[in-house]
């Protein structure tokens, strides 16, 4: 039970982790970046291709294969899950904003989707790609390994939130809220917006790789069904529940929704739901909880909280101007 | 000269939105643009500050020939514009919207602000602090903590102001700052605007509301469909036959239905 508890918690660490990168492209920037999944999975599948040996057996093909140690094949996976971003965002946000943006963005999505799963000699076509071994196996071993990743992975979580928390606190997160309410505004008062997009894009798309890698790292294993765009709107869900902009809200989304609802669904009594539609039920909840929060608390259980100005006793005093009670 | 405009022309479709437009802007002036609707005074606002790019013409700033930059590094030197709706980042607060306005781009890049945190906590609180008394010249002290969204149109036009201020351009585009507000306000923004004048911005005013213009520009330039029909003081204008014909003579009229209606 416990170790099913870790197992649990490790996939929600490693979906915060996408997500806190997701909140960084559209809880910061506005950013409605629906492909988040797949620079999560080009890390994975990348991660898995650096780390595996050459493909051997005459059914499997993939490239590379360099045996490499695990971080840095994670390392490669967000090299690559970032450059796919920047490619793709530099394409789409010269060009088009808001909605269109997130039409480009589903259609990448599907398209890399269908491309990977059936172009064979990249990442093994629809099979995908298996027998990557647990990493730092033979120092844990087996006993406590799901206790060692946990820890690794909520590691790797808590610095991605500083991370990610910092940015957003600093000029740079800001200028991306800004850009977030109007982007015309800023571009008035002397910035690239471009630029300030495209950073933003890049810096989620590394943290979805890094997801993808840690991922695989864990199931060992990655195929086209485990990435599909069902699982951008369990992110969307999670973003949008805890307080699209919030790190410690997305957090919280993240555990509502990867956590209770995904793992909740699984103890629901056999009687209730027949076992073979209990993904479509998972998906259901998702979006009854999407139209649920954005009627009744549409900034999120824990809405984005705006910079509040202490004046500092010893910097220049401002008297209030006469008349101005609260 | 500051801002010289020479031969400035765009078509959108088969609409001539602006033909062939010259004029000047003298450093420390307040110049007036107005003209009917769809005379295409916003489109040379949009042409001049960059947000839409010239079939033809050139824009000269300081000397620097800006016709092929794009928006963002004008703004950068020190051409800074506003719009027809106040555009204030509704869910940053007041606070927040004047210290995007202060910080320069340089203390945006994602190294900055990792390598030099001290430093840039230093010049934050400078920021906050010319930020306090600025807000305060406007009286938005108090709502500082506020969400810009929050406020009323007229204190978001105030806020638009406050933020100019903070940036310190050179020369700022003011496209209809009374647009959809009270007399009374229409008056603060006038005393906002020689506010600008006096931190030593100057100014290029699109504005119907003519009173408003006759209090704060030395020079006004009228234009009609596309074209710079005339260009001199208020006063010269009223008598210009051609201007009253093409506008002054259709507002004079509207500003008396507006009356009528009121009685």
């Amino acid at each position: 039970m416990l170790s099913f508890l870790a197992v649990s918690l490790i996939l929600v660490a490693i979906n915060s982790i996408v997500a806190v990168g997701l909140n960084i492209q559209f809880g910061y920037a506005g950013m409605v970046n629906l492909m988040s999944i797949t620079c999560f999975a080009i890390g994975g599948y990348t991660t898995m291709v650096l780390v595996l040996p050459p493909a051997g057996q005459a059914q499997d093909a993939y490239i590379l294969g360099l045996n490499w140690p695990f971080p840095l094949g994670v390392l490669g996976g967000m090299v690559a899950a970032g450059l796919y971003g920047c490619i793709i965002g530099a394409a789409a946000l010269r060009r088009v904003r808001a909605h269109y943006f997130a039409i480009v963005t589903f259609a990448v999505a599907e398209m890399t989707h269908q491309f990977i799963g059936n172009f064979k000699p990249l990442f093994n076509g629809p099979t995908g790609l298996s027998g990557l071994s647990f990493p730092f196996i033979d120092v844990v071993g087996f006993e406590n390994y799901n206790y060692f990743y946990l820890g690794l992975c909520a590691g790797v979580l808590a610095v991605v939130c500083v991370f990610a928390e910092f940015l957003r606190r600093r000029p740079y997160g800001r200028v991306l809220r800004a850009i977030r309410e109007d982007q015309d505004a800023v571009r008035a008062f002397g910035r690239d917006v471009f630029r300030l997009q495209l950073s933003a894009f890049a810096i989620g798309s590394v943290l979805a790789g890094l997801g993808g890698g840690l991922l695989v790292g864990f199931t060992g294993a990655l195929d086209p069904s485990g990435w599909s765009s069902l699982e951008t709107l369990a992110l969307l869900t999670a973003l949008i529940l805890g307080g699209a902009g919030n790190n410690f809200g997305v957090l919280l989304g993240m555990f509502v929704v990867g956590g209770v609802i995904t793992q909740g669904v699984t103890f629901l009594p056999s009687g209730w739901i027949p076992n073979t539609i209990q993904s479509p039920v998972e998906v259901m909840v998702y979006g009854a909880l999407l139209i649920v929060i954005l009627r009744f608390r549409p900034s999120g259980l824990i809405p984005e909280h705006t910079g509040v100005d202490r004046p500092e006793r010893t910097v220049h005093p401002v008297v209030e101007p006469a008349g101005a009670e609260h | 000269m500051l801002l010289d405009v020479t031969a400035l022309s765009k078509q959108f479709g088969g609409l001539h939105a602006v033909e062939s437009c010259s004029f000047g802007v003298d450093a420390g002036s307040v110049v007036g643009l107005i003209g009917p609707n769809g005379a295409g005074k916003s489109t040379v606002l949009a042409l001049v500050s960059g947000f839409v790019v010239a079939d033809a013409g050139t824009v000269q700033f300081d000397g620097v020939d800006l016709s092929r930059r794009p928006a963002h590094v004008r703004a950068r030197l020190g051409l800074i514009r506003t719009f027809q709706h106040a555009h204030v980042w509704e869910r940053l607060s007041v606070m927040e919207n004047m210290l995007v306005a202060a910080t320069s781009p340089r203390r945006e890049s994602i190294w900055r602000q990792f390598t030099a945190p001290r430093r840039q906590s230093a010049e934050e609180r400078l920021d906050r602090a010319r930020a306090r008394e600025v807000l305060a010249d406007f009286e938005l002290l108090r709502l500082r903590d506020m969400q810009a969204g929050q406020l009323s149109g007229g204190q978001k036009r105030l806020l638009e102001f406050a933020r100019i201020v903070m940036a310190r351009p050179r020369l700022v585009l003011l496209d209809e700052p009374s647009a959809s507000l009270s007399p009374v306000m229409s008056e603060r923004i006038g005393t906002s605007i020689l506010h600008l004048v006096s931190q030593g911005i100057t100014v290029l005013l699109v504005e119907h509301d003519l009173p408003l213009v006759e209090t704060v520009c030395s020079r006004v330039i009228c234009m009609a469909a596309g074209r710079i029909i005339a260009e001199g003081t208020m006063e010269s204008l009223r008598r210009n036959d051609l201007v009253v014909e093409a506008y002054l003579g259709a507002a004079i009229e509207k500003r008396a239905t507006a009356r009528a209606a009121q009685v």
